[in-house]
């Protein structure tokens, strides 16, 4: 589904570049939940958002289900980002001037849904869930273990193969941090490959394959 | 003075930010002071005679039964002066003023030139309206016959090395002797003239009448003059008086009119217009309160940006108040630059500004303390309201939320900023819509079919040309190729003046009369004017032998049109040859034309007749061909004229001129709206600008959320633009009906006039609404565009 091969991105930092990732070559099948790990500024979520198509490398081939991912014009690299990613943040990133449900159902707006199409999708995912109850509040009105389920729910909307978290429970205490964990592992289980980040090493274990990153390199 | 360090420090840093705020503040100062300028200007009229408030003029009004309203006139009859004085104790005197002709030719050495602003006097004339005397017999200057007084411009003109007092000075031939010299009139003033002539030798003063109106009259009231009682005693005075003229169907008035009202409130002789005064204050005070709306707008979205800067302080243990205090200073000194750079750019401006007005406005207010206090009042009024406002929201805000990031303050809704966005709108789509239609008004004015040829029509003064040189003159440019034809008139044809009556016997109302404009015409005329006859034949020579006849057999041909036969109730056809009587002149109709606009659009087409009379020609017409060179043309024509009369200066205007200046005062209006609804826009503009920016700052994260989710750009900026897009829409919603009423309202001044067409209201409201587009789209794309990592960067 997804391979790099010598991928490399850097900043010119007073002359010199500065590696943030450094000849990054990978492989990740569908259905796999992989988590990455490594000390902070070590390239993990710049690595991610290459993957997720929100940053580019300076060199490097990027494969994405076949298809070159850094030769495509940048509507049908949208397109694909579109129907194949959900993204998921470690600060949550719902809007706060919308509700729950709102913000589920606004990127389905963006794939231009019809409004029934939207409800019934939007309503699968507040069933499934158990946030129905909560779907008319505003994201300040939910604690954040309840907002990331809403985040999780919303990028899961657009019926993405891949999920991307970077650091999904990182303000969560550990016990939300559980629940979350349990929850990727049931959609990986459901068929959704899944790439997270994170520092803790028990929930790195959820993944089916951990990869250990230092100084942008993976090890 | 530490805390302005301070204050300084801070504008210095935030560059971008305080010129923005400080210029737009600062353009909004000037416009305002340059339109205060012209209401000033047209306030103040007359009024600098020091005892403008004890001063009247005296005007007439004149009303025929089937009249719907009196026909107002500045003149009243030369016997009216004296009468009123003995009349009336309530005057303590009255003068009278009497045009000398518009072309009086007066000597400087060997050289003759051309002066038309000379004017007789009674002698007391100074004593009424007391210009300064600078020179001379300040006692009783206009004492003897032969008494001259001149304005120092004239002084300086005739008499450059000399003092010119006791000096002669040679008008048409006869000489006059200067006795004082008054100081130049301003600007502001409806009572114009550079030279004041003893009226004690013309012969009309001899004998007074009341049968004709030629004279100005001013009156000196007593001190507290109750003068509405005063007006009823001279209104049953004149009902008095003109008792026959009442029995056939004529009232006549005289109304006593304030010096310093006439300017404005005159209908008989005022050239301004209250309407325009009260459109010019509003749009200047609009302008000021708009710009400092903007600067509050500015300064409360810039403020948030500070707002962690503010919060630190308030932790940091600064007072409320002290917080408040900063602000108030921060601003103040903005708006203290904002108000000398506008000052400044007044002083510079004024001068253009009254060129593209064509409104020569001088003000000597530079030197008036009472300016200077109005103007540090005016700097305490604008600071609380610009800086006041939003260093009182901003001293509010709640510190924790601010360090949180949480920077939801009231002002984040900003529905307040809202209106008054939504405000500036309205003003500007509204001037937007006027400057549309006067614009159109103005393009249907110049391009309209009037019924009268105006184009290549050069207008000679005909006053200094007796018969004879006139039909000389006339055969020489008619040898001319350039010229196609030469004629002349009593007053220009685009604006007829003369009041007649008609008379006829035949036909089916005996004793018939009626109401009509007159001019005494040139043979030619109505071919060099293209003038159309319906019915019967242009004149002949036979016709101007017979006018020019003194005897009793005197026939006058007449020429009507075709409203008047309607009037009168005969086809063109059937008036061919009747005979009609006007004012004493008989003669039979002779020609018919079709219907032809000669006054100003404002007015319907009313009935006319043309005769020939060769008395007195004001104007001589020089048609050109069409295909001719005007400049050649006008070096021929100047060379005949100068061989004809080597010492009279050559001036021409052409007729389009004419009627150009009955419009003055609309083209004036229009060019005003025109500059300031290009500023009130723009000004909008910077504060759409400002407050988008907020806005698009304030929703960077939800941007960067909204491009993961799988937002376009399109759909980003959309989200952007819509809230403001929809404010412009609603000023327009707002602004269009006030638009249609007032343009309703303009344009009924029009007989001839445009219909309210929609799609100018839509064409005003797109222009303004993709101006304001185009603002805040620059910035949409930008925060669009951004890449979302940087903006969801998690902390
Ligand atoms: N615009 C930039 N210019 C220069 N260096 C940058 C820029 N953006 C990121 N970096 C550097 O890239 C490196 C990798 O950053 P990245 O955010 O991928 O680290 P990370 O592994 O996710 O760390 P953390 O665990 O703290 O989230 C860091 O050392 C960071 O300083
Ligand atoms: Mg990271």
């Amino acid at each position: 589904m997804i391979k790099l091969e010598h991928i490399f991105k850097w900043y010119n930092v007073g002359g010199t570049k500065s590696f943030i990732l450094k000849d990054i070559n990978l492989e990740i099948k569908e259905g796999d939940f992989v988590s990455i790990m490594g000390p902070s500024g070590s390239g993990k979520s710049t690595l991610l958002n290459v993957i997720g198509m929100l940053d580019e490398p300076d060199e490097g081939n990027y494969f994405f289900m076949d298809e070159d991912v850094l030769n495509m014009k940048a509507k049908k690299r949208s397109q694909l980002f579109q129907s194949h990613i959900g993204y998921v943040f470690q600060s949550y990133h719902l809007i706060d001037e919308l509700t729950v449900y709102e913000n589920i159902e606004t990127p389905l707006i963006y794939k231009n849904l019809s409004s029934s199409e939207r409800k019934s999708i939007v309503s699968d995912l507040l069933d499934r869930f158990n946030i129905v109850g909560k779907k008319d509040l505003f994201p300040a009105q939910l604690s954040g273990g309840q907002q990331q389920v809403v985040g999780i729910a919303r990028a899961l909307a657009g019926s993405p193969k891949l999920l991307l978290a970077d650091e999904p429970t990182g303000n969560l205490n550990s016990k939300q941090g559980e629940e979350i964990m349990e929850l990727f592992k049931q959609l990986n289980e459901d068929g959704v490959t899944i790439i997270q980040v994170t520092h803790s090493e028990k929930n790195a274990e959820y993944g089916k394959s951990i990869l250990n990153m230092l100084d942008g390199q993976i090890k | 003075m530490n805390t302005l360090k301070i204050a300084f420090r801070n504008i210095r840093k935030n560059r971008g930010f305080a010129i923005i705020n400080i210029a737009s503040l600062a353009l909004g100062i000037t416009c305002f002071l340059l339109l205060s300028a012209y209401v000033y200007h047209e306030l103040t009229y007359d009024r600098f005679l020091s005892n403008s408030d004890r001063i009247s003029m005296v005007t007439s009004g004149v009303k025929a039964a089937d009249d719907e309203d009196y026909q107002y006139w500045s003149v009243t009859p030369t016997a009216l002066a004296p009468e009123f004085e003995k009349e009336f104790p309530e005057i303590e005197k009255a003068v009278r003023m009497y045009n000398y002709n518009d072309a009086a030719l007066v000597e400087k050495g060997s050289e003759t030139i051309k002066e038309n602003g000379l004017k007789y006097v009674d002698s007391d004339f100074l004593k009424v309206l007391d210009y300064k005397i600078l020179e001379g017999n300040s006692n009783s200057p206009l004492a003897n016959p032969s008494d001259i007084v001149i304005t120092e411009k004239l002084a300086k003109k005739y008499f450059p090395n000399t003092n010119p007092i006791g000096k002669t000075l040679v008008v048409d031939n006869t000489p006059w002797r200067v006795s004082a010299i008054i100081e130049d009139l301003p600007t502001f003033t409806e009572i114009k003239f550079t030279a004041l002539l003893s009226n004690k030798g013309l012969e009309r003063y001899k004998q007074t009448q009341w049968g004709s109106a030629n004279d100005l009259t001013f009156l000196l009231l007593k001190n507290n003059i109750d003068t509405k009682a005063f007006q009823s005693k001279v209104d049953r005075f004149a009902n008095e008086k003109f008792k026959e003229e009442a029995k056939a169907g004529f009232t006549i008035k005289f109304n006593i009119e304030q010096i310093q009202d006439i300017h404005l409130h005159s209908k008989a002789a005022g050239s301004g217009n209250m309407t325009y005064i009260y459109i010019f204050a509003f749009l200047g005070f609009a302008l000021l309160v708009i710009s400092a709306v903007n600067f509050t707008n500015l300064s409360l979205s810039h403020a948030t940006e500070r707002a962690k800067e503010i919060a630190v302080r308030k932790v940091l243990g600064a007072a409320r108040k002290l917080v408040f205090k900063q602000f108030i200073r921060e601003g103040a000194v903005m708006v203290g630059l904002a108000l000398i750079i506008g000052l400044v750019s007044t002083w510079f401006l004024l001068p253009i500004f009254s060129a593209y007005i064509a409104v020569p406005i001088k003000l000597n207010i530079w030197t008036n303390p009472i300016f200077y206090i109005s103007m540090l009042g005016f700097f305490i009024i604008l600071n609380f309201l610009a800086s006041g406002w939003p260093a009182w929201v901003i001293s509010h805000f709640k510190p924790i939320n601010v360090i949180k990031g949480q920077l939801k303050s009231n002002y984040a809704k900003f529905s307040v900023a809202k209106i008054l966005i939504t405000f500036q709108y309205c003003i500007s789509i509204f001037l937007v819509i006027c400057t549309l239609f006067a614009f159109r008004q103005m393009q249907f004015i110049q391009t309209k079919d009037t019924g009268l040829n105006r184009s290549q029509i050069l207008v000679l003064d005909g006053d200094i040309w007796k018969n004879i040189e006139r039909e000389t003159m006339k055969n020489e440019l008619m040898k001319l190729s350039s010229i196609k034809n030469v004629s002349a008139s009593y007053d220009s044809p685009v604006n007829i003046q003369g009041g007649y009556s008609l008379q006829t016997a035949e036909g089916k109302q005996a004793n018939f009369k009626m109401d009509i404009t007159a001019i005494p015409i040139e043979r030619d005329f109505l071919s060099t004017f293209d003038i159309p006859i319906i019915a019967g034949e242009n004149l002949n020579e036979t016709d101007i032998i017979k006018a020019k006849d003194t005897s009793v057999n005197r026939s006058v041909a007449i020429i009507i049109n075709k409203l008047t036969v309607e009037k009168i109730g005969w086809t063109p056809q059937e008036a061919i040859g009747k005979q009609v009587h006007i004012n004493g002149r008989k003669g039979p109709v002779k020609a018919v034309v079709d219907n032809f606009n000669f006054a100003s659009l404002r007015e319907e087409v009313r009935p006319v007749a043309l005769f020939p009379e060769y008395n007195y020609f004001g104007n001589i017409f020089v048609k050109l061909e069409a295909n001719a060179n005007s400049k050649q043309a006008i070096q021929e024509i100047e060379s005949v004229v100068k061989k004809l009369k080597p010492n009279a200066p050559f001036e021409y205007h052409f007729l389009d001129e004419d009627y150009a200046d009955l419009y003055k005062q609309e083209q004036q209006t229009t060019k005003i709206m025109q500059l300031f609804a290009l500023v009130t826009v723009s000004i909008a503009c910077i504060g759409l600008f400002a407050i988008s920016a907020y806005a698009a700052q304030q929703r960077v994260k939800e941007i960067g959320i909204r491009k993961v989710l799988g937002a376009s750009v399109a759909k980003l900026v959309g989200l952007l633009t819509n809230d403001f897009i929809k404010l412009v829409l609603i000023a327009f919603i707002i602004t269009v009906p006030l638009g249609y009423l007032a343009m309703d309202k303009w344009l009924a001044n029009f007989a001839y006039h445009i219909h309210l067409e929609w799609w100018i209201f839509v064409i005003a409201g797109l222009v303004t609404l993709v101006i304001s587009f185009l603002t805040i789209a620059g910035q949409a794309f930008k925060a669009a565009r951004a890449n979302p990592i940087y903006s969801l960067k998690d902390e």
